[in-house]
């Protein structure tokens, strides 16, 4: 199994019982409940930075990165995140929704690992920044569905007048609604940088634009279809069940093109 | 010694008499001075409130204290002694910390988790500090009580849960449009349920409030005292657009805001949710607009749900502050029993470092031809012996006694070490009647407690 294994497999079980915990403490805060749970977070977030440590260290160039290796980073920016945040702010169910997520990505990085990697790149500096700003779009991405998920949750108890402990410790649906439009907002941005490197990336290595790469076309769209969220949420000044649907849908999209869409360039770079 | 609280709440007296015994400047003064000056009581504290007032005493004798704090209280306050006797509470060590703690989390309050209290409780502890009437007992017991109380409030939530109507409603509205701040508010009917409702957002900071009333006039004298706006009930169709918060509490038959005003209004609102509170009975609001999009619609039931889920909310907050109270009463107890642990470390250390001279007094006689550099080096190595022969044993004797709460194991350490024993008052000082009773009560205590670490016997 090697160490990868092992620091992956401790990451997800960290993982995996601290969230458990959190639900818990939610139900029936204990203290006790609470701290095991913030320190197993620590552990998971100790493992998944080993295990990025290890593999990227492993890798020929920082570029030859695979699928799995970018959900990770995103898992582990949305881990590292929330644990910042909470420790400066104490943002309570927001560290359990944004770990659900996380949580999810770094499982789908599990099942992702064997990837065809090319071993030589050219301009690696803007590929590298390509990167970075790529996952860092999604990361805000993920934020923004995890304040969705939110969002239609707490819709749910207004709507069916259910007011229970969840009900009183999520944020109101207008904080919710800004905190989504935010994450997305700086998700689009980071998003359209990403894309506009690669392509001069591409310009400058494949000395053509790859405008009919399948991976930038699914990009471009999931790209477009947040523009509309945006532009739809602008107009009607507030977000309802339905705008948050879609949300969540844009997010679907996303980790379809993430995890599923092939990153082959017609050159056979990854 | 005994820690001891003497005192009346609204939980045993009524509050004719908690007024009439409440302690206000020169009568709280008055109080101070005569227990700083008695020496029955060691060390004191008075928190006087509007709920409550307390004497917090170190004594003693816990029944000779008692007697003299209820004869100050009676001739202060006018009230006679037996009436306040059947009126106040006793409570000793353990307990009397814990109430301490208690009350300064405001678990003891009559809003259950209020933090006004944890301010009084830090102003009566610097009064009765600047005053002399404190000593390094209840200077640390108060530091425990204040960072208890500070961690109530900074890591639960157990204030934050209103349980009224008015703020209930204002709780079910924040939640959708996210505070009241910058939102409009309409209120429908200018009754005794409307004005209260009128008031309490006003109160809130709404950007702008709307007064609507059958009758313009009402309206308008209700409006006038709250910086609101009247309007009539025809006029109100139109200002429903701009609203965000709607409170009806009318006494008229009929709905005030039937389905189709409600639909009429959303189409132009772009999204824009309404909050609406029906808090009549009969209904104002059709229920039917419930099932418009972006309309919220909640009635009395709703409210009461709410309370109801800040009730339990409370009751799970407050079992997280038990947590701490018991961990604070922990800690002063651990501290207690270092502090009694210490001379002995002290007497332990001298002893060592006077055995050390006398060898390099010895050493130096028989070897003249030392140098200064040598004798140093040698010094040196034979205070590391004495340092690392007492570091384990000082280490373990503190946490034996403290594990066990009593002093047997510094006694026993002491004898090993040939030390003088650990002294204590109580032996001093108590009969043997009593020693036999503290003796009785501890084994049977002791039995309950069979599996929990000991507290210090102040504390039993």
């Amino acid at each position: 199994m090697g160490w990868p294994g092992f620091c992956f497999d401790s990451a997800i079980v960290a993982y995996a019982v601290s969230l458990s915990l959190l639900f818990s403490d939610v139900v029936h805060p204990n203290r006790m409940r609470n701290r095991a749970a913030v320190a197993l977070l620590f552990v998971a977030f100790v493992a998944m930075t080993t295990l990025l440590f290890l593999r990227l260290s492993r890798l020929p160039s920082v570029i030859d990165y695979s699928k799995s290796d970018l959900a990770l980073l995103v898992s582990w920016l949305m881990l590292t995140v929330t644990l910042v945040v909470d420790a400066r702010f104490r943002i309570g169910v927001v560290v359990f929704f944004a770990n659900v997520v996380s949580l999810g990505l770094a499982l789908f990085a599990g099942g992702l690992q064997v990837d065809a990697r090319e071993h030589w790149l050219p301009a690696v500096n803007l590929l590298i920044v390509h990167i970075v700003l790529a996952a860092l779009g999604e990361a805000a991405f993920a934020f923004g569905f995890a304040f969705a998920l939110m969002h239609l949750v707490q819709d749910r108890h207004l709507r069916q007048h259910r007011f229970n402990r969840w009900f009183l410790q999520l944020p109101s649906l207008a904080i919710l609604d800004t905190w989504a439009l935010f994450a997305s907002a700086v998700g689009c941005g980071l998003l359209l940088l990403a894309m506009a490197t690669g392509s001069v990336w591409g310009d400058l290595v494949l000395h053509r634009w790859l405008l009919l790469w399948p991976k930038f076309i699914a990009t471009a769209i999931c790209w477009a279809m947040y523009v509309v969220y945006l532009c739809v949420r602008v107009v009607r000044r507030a977000a309802d069940r339905r705008l948050m649907v879609y949300h969540v849908a844009c997010f679907a999209a996303l980790l379809f093109n993430l995890l599923l869409v092939s990153g082959r360039t017609p050159a056979g770079v990854a | 010694m005994h820690i001891m609280v003497v005192g009346m709440s609204h939980h045993s007296a009524p509050v004719d008499l908690r007024e009439r015994v409440s302690l206000s400047g020169d009568a709280h003064s008055h109080v101070l001075t005569q227990l700083g000056g008695s020496r029955t009581v060691l060390e004191s504290v008075v928190l006087s409130t509007c709920n409550r007032t307390e004497v917090y005493a170190l004594a003693n004798s816990t029944h000779a204290a008692h007697d003299f704090i209820l004869t100050l209280l009676a001739n202060t306050s006018g009230v006679p002694k037996q009436e306040l006797a059947q009126h106040t509470y006793l409570l000793q060590g353990e307990a009397a910390v814990a109430h301490a703690m208690r009350v300064a989390c405001g678990l003891d309050s009559i809003v259950v988790g209020e933090t006004q209290i944890l301010g009084q409780m830090r102003e009566a502890f610097q009064t009765a500090f600047e005053a002399g009437n404190t000593g390094a007992m209840f200077n640390r017991m108060f530091r425990e009580v204040l960072h208890v109380g500070k961690r109530a409030q900074s890591e639960t939530t157990v204030g934050q849960h209103p349980v009224s109507v008015s703020y209930a409603a204002v709780q079910l509205a924040s939640k959708v449009v996210g505070g009241l701040q910058g939102k409009v508010a309409l209120v429908i009917g200018a009754g005794q349920m409307g004005a209260l409702a009128a008031k309490h957002l006003a109160a809130q900071g709404v950007n702008r409030l709307l007064l609507a009333n059958r009758t313009l006039e009402k309206a308008a004298v209700l409006a006038s005292e709250i910086g609101a706006q009247a309007l009539s009930l025809e006029d109100m169709e139109a200002a429903l657009q701009d609203v965000d918060i709607v409170v009806s509490a009318t006494a008229r038959p009929g709905y005030t805001i039937a389905a189709n005003l409600a639909r009429q209004t959303v189409t132009g609102r772009r999204g824009r949710p309404l909050v609406l509170l029906d808090i009549a009975v009969p209904r104002d609001i059709d229920p039917a607009c419930a099932e418009l999009p972006n309309v919220y619609l909640y009635d009395v039931d709703d409210l009461n749900g709410v309370i109801d889920a800040n009730v339990k909310e409370r009751e799970r907050q407050a079992a997280l502050v038990e947590e701490m109270v018991a961990s604070g009463v922990r800690a002063f107890s651990d501290w207690l029993t270092e502090q009694e642990v210490v001379p002995l470390i002290v007497a332990l250390r001298q002893k060592g470092e006077a055995i050390e001279r006398e060898v390099m007094a010895s050493l130096v006689h028989k070897l003249p031809h030392l140098s200064e550099r040598d004798r140093k080096i040698i010094h040196k190595h034979t205070m590391s012996i004495v340092n690392q022969l007492l570091r384990e044993p000082i280490q373990h004797v503190k946490e034996l006694s403290i594990s066990s709460g009593d002093l047997a194991y510094a006694s026993m350490f002491a004898q090993l070490f040939g030390l003088d024993a650990v002294p204590n008052d109580d032996e001093a000082t108590e009969s043997g009647a009593v020693r036999l009773m503290d003796v009785l009560s501890r084994v049977l205590g002791e039995a309950s407690r069979q599996g929990q670490p000991q507290l210090h016997p102040v504390l039993r």
